[in-house]
């Protein structure tokens, strides 16, 4: 797998970068600062132990054998060296000259080794010599009695710097084994991080290979990036889900509801062809047809209406109208003709404004109507009302019919349910649900009253809003 | 061969149980569960044929309904629903046959003479007796090699005597299988159209095959 196919490695790689620039960094700055450091604190040692040393040194005429004190013969007397005189200390050395340049007292490793006696008044001065670096620091003693002494204090640089450069080495192999193991510690825990991600990738490519959408991702509750993809991820297969299901139901029910008016027609077609039939057969048989190619036209007009209108409701925009009218419109387009005994009465209340479709309201109220026509009593009575009311604007269509049984009144407007007492009447059975659809797009409810052998009253309440 | 036929949808109904008749066989039409439900318990079909959504009573609950009450008469759904989930309901439930509309009207004839054969344990669309062949398929009949021309109720007939060929058969039970519940003829009906098929078939021949027996009806029989 090449890094840039894999999250895991990526992290893996950069973090390794740049764990390796922070500690080198560091490690850098911290050798160098300690360096700085160490320096610093070699030389005011150094200086305050020669300081300290000139106080140890006097002059004095005679020996005094009583105390423990060094005398060197100096001049006409003694230069009384106090036992606290520290010739070595810590790496310090300390060394007395005489103004030639003769060792008096004390020690000097670098003057061993190279026979320097030069002194010089300017505080620490460096010399290297064999390899290592020494500071110095040559002080000039004038007393009472004492003319030109030096003394001198030194320590080797490289000597006491030692312990760092060992530090430094050691950094150098422990640090990278630490890089290493926490890089490889951190392959190792996004591994675990990352396997919630490797489930949604296996579940997206479980549906992507076949079709299984109920397919979801389980078992992953944590509430980090990867919880909420994979929430995202179930709720987003839940709607497609949920959407496809309904595809498949409308597909199937339409299939379904096309197949009695075929069957009818090619068992018609295929009895009348079979041998020579007389005129009236041949008649039958083309009202037949007819009929129920009438009843596939209306079918498949209600059935891509419908689907139209479930899969984008946005493409029937609302704008204000007069409801009144468009409602006296329609009732009147579809009362009574010649002297039918049915009672079509319309109750409007005039100048109703909504905001709506026209084409969808006229659709809606039509198909109630129908519908009323349909199951009513034919010498009954059909009433349309538009009123205003607290709630809102209330369209309902009543009928004097055999009314729905209460467990059904729910059902009706499903597509294609079909009361039994409806199962013969010539509707394409997404009349009620084409109703409610118009209705949703509109933000209104639609609901039934009705009560067996009384009739039935259907009502949509447009909110007030509009 | 008597078959109920039920059906909601009044166009196929009419058309379909026309065209059975035409085939010969005696047809009790309904347009919803319950009334089939009356003619099934009434009568001893050779057939029957259910649409699965009717009112009333559907289909399905119909044939559960009838084998709860031992009627085992073969049952065969004409339905628009196809799914797998369908099909395998009506079968398991004890249909012979599920055929899925919409369907030729051929085969729906094919699969109803197989439905009425499995009654009376014939396995192919020849029928024989004797020297007496009846092709179903075809509908063609013939005695010794000779063609032999039927109306539509005489072929019926000689097709019941066939699948019950050396059984007695009753004038009642010949009545019940051949005429639907439409007749209102005579009770000497079935001697009638005895008669009719006995000078077709075995006029001219040395063996009658149709039988009369005293007492209790008719009798196909096989041997010359």
């Amino acid at each position: 797998m090449k890094i840039g196919n894999s999250i895991r490695l990526k992290i893996s790689f950069w973090s390794a970068v740049l764990l390796v620039l922070a500690v080198g960094l560091s490690f850098l700055a911290v050798r160098f600062s300690s360096g700085l450091v160490l320096r610093s604190i070699n030389r005011e040692y150094l200086i305050d132990a020669v300081e300290k040393n000139v106080g140890m040194i006097r002059f004095a005429e005679a020996q005094d054998h009583r105390e423990a004190n060094s005398y060197i013969p100096y001049k006409n007397g003694f230069l009384e060296i106090d036992e606290d005189f520290l010739k070595e200390m810590g790496g310090v050395f300390a060394a007395l000259y005489d103004g030639e340049g003769t060792l008096l007292y004390g020690e000097d490793p670098l003057a061993r080794q190279t026979g320097t006696r030069s002194f010089r008044n300017t505080g620490i001065w460096y010399a290297e010599s064999g390899g290592e670096t020494y500071i110095l620091y040559d002080r000039s003693i004038r007393q009472d009695q004492i003319g030109d002494l030096w003394l001198r204090g030194m320590v080797s640089e490289t000597k006491s710097l030692a312990p760092l450069a060992s530090i430094t080495r050691l950094s150098l192999i422990l640090l990278p084994i630490l890089i290493l193991l926490a890089v490889l510690a951190l392959y190792l825990v996004t591994d675990r991080m990352l396997k919630p991600l490797k489930d949604v990738e296996t579940a997206a490519g479980d549906i992507a290979r076949g079709d299984k959408l109920d397919r979801r991702i389980e078992g992953i509750r944590t509430e980090d990036e990867v919880g909420q993809l994979a929430a995202t991820f179930n709720q987003m297969m839940e709607k497609l889900e949920a959407s496809f299901e309904r595809e498949k139901q409308f597909t199937s029910d339409a299939s379904h509801e096309l197949r009695t008016p075929t069957s009818v027609i090619l068992a018609q077609t295929e009895y009348t062809l079979e041998k020579e039939r007389s005129a009236e057969e041949y008649r039958e048989a083309l009202e037949v047809v007819h009929k129920q190619g009438e009843r596939m036209s209306a079918l498949i007009r209600d059935m891509l209406d419908y689907s139209r209108m479930d899969l984008s409701a946005e493409r029937y925009p609302l704008t204000p109208l007069n409801l009144s009218e468009l409602v006296r419109e329609t009732a009147d387009a579809l009362a009574p003709v010649g002297d039918s005994p049915l009672q079509y009465r319309v109750e409007l209340e005039e100048n109703v404004q909504i905001k709506g479709n026209e084409n969808l309201l006229s659709r809606l109220l039509q198909n109630l109507i129908s519908n009323a026509y349909r199951y009513g009593d034919p010498e009954g009575k059909i009433r349309i009302c538009l009123e205003r009311k607290e709630s809102g604007v209330i369209l309902s269509v009543e009928d004097d019919g055999p009314g729905i049984p209460r467990e059904e009144q729910e059902k009706i407007f499903e597509r294609f349910y079909r009361s039994d007492s409806s199962r013969n009447a010539q509707g394409t059975g997404l009349g009620l649900a084409l109703v409610k659809k118009i209705a949703q797009i509109h933000g209104a409810e639609v609901w039934l009253e009705s009560e067996e052998d009384r009739g039935s009253r259907f009502i949509i309440l447009f909110p007030v809003f509009f | 061969m008597r078959l109920l036929f039920a059906e909601d949808e009044e166009d196929l109904n009419r058309i379909l149980t026309r065209r059975l008749i035409e085939e010969g066989y005696s047809v009790d039409a309904c347009l919803n569960g319950q009334d089939a439900w009356d003619c099934l318990a009434g009568t001893d079909y050779d057939g029957v044929i259910l649409d699965v959504m009717m009112p009333g009573i559907d289909g399905f609950s119909l044939l559960r309904k009838m084998r709860g009450k031992g009627i085992k008469t073969p049952v065969l759904f004409l339905t628009a629903r196809d799914s797998v989930e369908d099909k395998v309901k009506g079968l398991d439930l004890g249909a012979a046959d599920y055929l899925v509309k919409p369907f030729s009207l051929p085969e729906l004839l094919a699969r109803v003479r197989v439905l009425t054969r499995s009654k009376a344990g014939a396995a192919s669309s020849i029928l024989t007796a004797a020297d007496l062949t009846m092709d179903t398929a075809a509908h063609r009949v013939s005695r010794a090699g000779k063609n032999v021309e039927l109306s539509a109720k005489e072929y019926a007939l000689l097709e019941y005597l066939l699948l019950h060929k050396n059984q007695v058969l009753s004038r009642e039970q010949i009545e019940d299988h051949i005429w639907n519940y439409d007749y209102e003829g005579g009770t000497n009906v079935v001697d009638v159209y005895i008669s009719y098929l006995r000078k077709k078939i075995d006029e001219g021949h040395a063996v009658r095959l149709i039988r009369t027996i005293r007492g209790a009806g008719y009798r196909l029989e096989d041997s010359l």
